[in-house]
C-alpha cells in the first residue's frame, strides 16, 4: 500500500468514526485494530497493540494530570479560589472597567493554581458574570476577558496539557512547565492592555461607577489572609521544580497537598468538596489517559506503513523555509481545533510534527510552547472551540455563539501576536528552563 | 433485578474505587519525597504502585464514564443530521463500540493467560506478575463493552455530552 493510502486510511479513518459521534478513545482503538491488522500481521498485530496499551499511561511522567486536577478541583469546591478573587476586587477600587481587569488579573492568579481551562473559564462566567451584567458592562467585555483567561491555564505552570504534550511528544515535562511561565504572563498583560484599549475606543462599554471602596487596612488584611497564603500553592507547584527539590510529579503531589492544608487551616475541607473534587477528577483524568490507551499505537502504524516518512518526505519535498514550516504546522493545529480536542489533536499531529521539529532543527520545549499557544487558540476559533460552549453555557438566555465568537477576536489576535514575538525571541521561552538547567 | 442491580453498585464501586486510589497515590508520592528528604529510606514499590494505580482508576473509570457520557466524543456533525439518521448512526457507532471493545477483551484476556502460563514478570521499581496489567485492561473494555451493549439494549445512543474536559 503506498505512504498516502495508508495515511488515508488511518487518518481518514480516525476522522470518520469521530465525526459520527464515536468516543475519541474508541474511535482511535477501532482504526488501531484495522492498521494493525493490515499493516502489523493480523492477530499478532492486535496482540501488540494490547501490550502498548498496558503501557500507555503507566508512567510516572503522567502523573502529574491527576494531581494536578485534584488540586484545580479542590481550589474550585473548597471556595479558596473565590476568596482570592473576593480580595483582588477590594484592591482594584473605582477603577473604569474594574471587572474585566478583575476577570484577567484573578483568572491569571487561578491558572497559576489549577491546570484546567474548562474550570477557569465555568469558574470565571459563573462568579463575575452577573455582578458585570448588573452593572452594565458591554456582553464583549464580559465574555473576552473570560475566554481569553480562561485559556491561560494551558500555558502558566501547572498546567496538565503541557504534561501530557511533554510527556507524548518527548518534551522535558519540568522544562515545558516552565517556559510557559513568562510567555503566559505576558499574555496576561497584552489582555489587560487589550481591555484599556477597548474602554479608550468606546467609553460606554465599561461603566463608571463609584465601587465601594476598601480602606487601606482592609485591602492589606485581604490580600494578607485570602492571596499570600496561596503562594505556598504556586511554590509547591513552581518553586520546588524551579529550585530542583521535585520532579513535576513530586510536586504536583505537594500542591494538591498544600490545597488541602490550607482548605482545612480555613475550615473550607468539607467532605460534600473532597466528594466532588475526586468525582470532577476521576471524570477528567480517566477520559485523558483512556484517549492516550487508545491511541498509543496510532503513531506506530503511521510509521509501520511508511505513512510518517511519505508525510514527512512530501513535507520537506517543496524545500519551504522552516518557517513556513512551522506555520503550516500552526495553521494545522488551529484547523483540527475547530472541531477537535486538544488530547486527540496532539496524538495525531505529534508523530509527523515531533520528526519535522528535529529536522528542522527547532527547540523541542519553545515548540511545545507554540503548540500549547496553538492549542488554547483552538479553544476559542469559531464553529466549535469547547470554551466558546462553555460560555454559551454559562451566559444569560439569548446569547449566541457568534457573540461570544467576536468577544474573543481581540485576545485571538493577542495570543497570536505573542508567538509572532516567540518566534523572533525564543528566550522568552527559554531563558527559564536554561537557568535550572544551569 | 437483583443482579442487575449488584452490577450497578459494581460499576459505581469501581469509579470510587478509581477515585480512593488517586488520593492514596498522592499520599503515597508525599511520604516517599518525606521519607527520601528526611533520611529515612523511601518505600520501593511507591512508583511502581503509583504506575499501576494510573491504569487501574483510568480503567475502572471508563465503563462508569461510558454510563455517565463521560468520554469526549464530537458531537457537532451528528446534530446536523436528520433525527432518523443520527439515531442509526448512533446505532451503528455503539455497535461498532462493542465489536471494538469485546475484540480487545478477549485478546487482553488471551494475552494475559499467556503471561500467566510463562510467570512473565513486569520488572519495574518492584517485580510484579505481568498478568495484572492485562487483567486490568480485559476487565476494562469488558465492562466498557457490556455498558455500551447495555445501550443498545435501551435503544439509547451514546452523546458524549458529559464530558468535563
Amino acid at each position: 500500500m503506498a505512504w498516502y493510502e495508508a495515511a488515508l486510511l488511518m487518518v481518514g479513518g480516525l476522522l470518520f468514526l469521530m465525526f459520527f459521534g464515536m468516543p475519541v478513545a474508541i474511535a482511535f482503538l477501532a482504526i488501531n485494530i484495522v492498521g494493525v491488522y493490515i499493516f502489523m500481521g493480523g492477530m499478532i498485530g492486535i496482540d501488540q497493540l494490547v501490550a502498548n496499551a498496558t503501557t500507555a499511561v503507566t508512567s510516572f511522567a503522567l502523573v502529574p494530570v491527576p494531581l494536578f486536577l485534584i488540586m484545580g478541583e479542590l481550589l474550585f469546591h473548597t471556595g479558596l479560589a473565590i476568596r482570592v478573587f473576593d480580595a483582588l476586587d477590594k484592591c482594584f477600587g473605582g477603577i473604569k472597567g474594574r471587572l474585566s481587569y478583575l476577570t484577567v488579573g484573578g483568572g491569571t492568579i487561578f491558572a497559576t493554581l489549577s491546570g484546567s481551562s474548562m474550570a477557569n473559564t465555568a469558574m470565571l462566567g459563573t462568579t463575575l458574570m452577573p455582578d458585570m451584567i448588573k452593572r452594565g458592562y458591554k456582553p464583549h467585555m464580559i465574555m473576552g476577558p473570560i475566554l481569553a483567561t480562561g485559556g491561560l491555564a494551558m500555558i502558566i505552570p501547572p498546567s496538565s496539557l503541557a504534561v501530557l504534550l511533554g510527556s507524548l511528544a518527548r518534551i522535558d515535562v519540568g522544562a515545558l512547565l516552565i517556559a510557559g511561565l513568562i510567555p503566559g504572563l505576558i499574555l496576561a498583560l497584552m489582555f489587560a492592555a487589550t481591555i484599556r484599549l477597548q474602554i479608550a475606543a468606546d467609553p460606554e462599554a465599561a461603566p463608571g461607577y463609584a465601587a465601594e471602596r476598601a480602606s487601606f487596612s482592609e485591602i492589606v488584611r485581604a490580600l494578607v489572609v485570602d492571596v499570600l497564603p496561596m503562594g505556598i500553592v504556586v511554590f509547591a507547584v513552581v518553586g520546588l521544580i524551579l529550585l530542583g527539590w521535585a520532579t513535576p510529579t513530586e510536586s504536583a503531589a505537594f500542591g494538591a497537598f498544600s490545597v488541602v492544608a490550607l482548605a482545612a487551616f480555613y475550615g473550607k475541607l468539607s467532605w460534600d468538596a473532597v466528594v466532588r473534587s475526586m468525582k470532577g477528577t476521576l471524570t477528567v483524568s480517566a477520559m485523558m489517559l483512556m484517549i492516550i490507551v487508545g491511541s498509543t499505537t496510532f503513531s506506530q502504524i503511521l510509521a509501520f506503513s511508511g505513512a510518517s516518512s511519505g508525510l514527512i518526505a512530501f513535507a520537506t519535498g517543496f524545500e519551504l523555509n522552516a518557517y513556513l514550516i512551522l506555520l503550516a504546522m500552526f495553521l494545522v493545529l488551529i484547523i483540527l481545533g475547530m472541531f477537535m480536542d486538544q488530547l486527540s489533536i496532539m496524538m495525531l499531529t505529534l508523530p509527523i510534527f515531533m520528526p519535522l521539529v528535529g529536522l528542522y532543527n527547532f527547540d523541542p520545549i519553545w515548540f511545545g510552547v507554540i503548540m500549547l499557544l496553538a492549542l488554547e487558540l483552538s479553544l476559542v476559533t469559531p464553529p466549535f472551540g469547547l470554551l466558546l460552549f462553555v460560555m454559551v453555557g454559562v451566559s444569560p438566555q439569548g446569547t449566541r455563539i457568534g457573540h461570544v465568537a467576536r468577544a474573543a477576536i481581540p485576545y485571538i489576535a493577542c495570543t497570536l501576536l505573542l508567538v509572532l514575538i516567540l518566534t523572533l525571541f525564543p528566550q522568552l521561552a527559554l531563558w527559564l528552563p536554561g537557568m535550572i538547567r544551569s | 433485578m437483583l443482579p442487575l442491580r449488584f452490577y450497578d453498585r459494581f460499576i459505581i464501586g469501581l469509579a470510587v474505587a478509581g477515585a480512593l486510589s488517586l488520593a492514596l497515590i498522592t499520599i503515597a508520592i508525599i511520604v516517599d519525597v518525606v521519607l527520601r528528604n528526611t533520611g529515612f529510606r523511601p518505600f520501593q514499590w511507591t512508583s511502581a504502585v503509583v504506575e499501576y494505580v494510573m491504569l487501574f482508576s483510568t480503567m475502572a473509570a471508563a465503563p462508569w464514564l461510558v454510563r455517565t457520557n463521560g468520554h469526549v466524543a464530537i458531537s457537532s456533525f451528528m446534530e446536523m443530521l436528520p433525527r432518523p439518521l443520527r439515531q442509526l448512526a448512533g446505532r451503528v457507532v455503539v455497535i461498532a463500540a462493542i465489536v471494538t471493545l469485546g475484540l480487545l477483551c478477549w485478546r487482553s484476556a488471551a494475552v494475559g493467560m499467556q503471561m500467566v502460563a510463562s510467570r512473565a514478570v513486569d520488572m519495574r521499581s518492584i517485580n510484579i506478575p505481568s498478568w495484572v496489567l492485562y487483567a486490568m485492561l480485559s476487565g476494562g473494555f469488558g465492562l466498557m463493552a457490556l455498558e455500551f451493549l447495555r445501550l443498545l439494549l435501551r435503544g439509547e445512543i451514546y452523546t458524549g455530552t458529559g464530558g468535563g474536559h
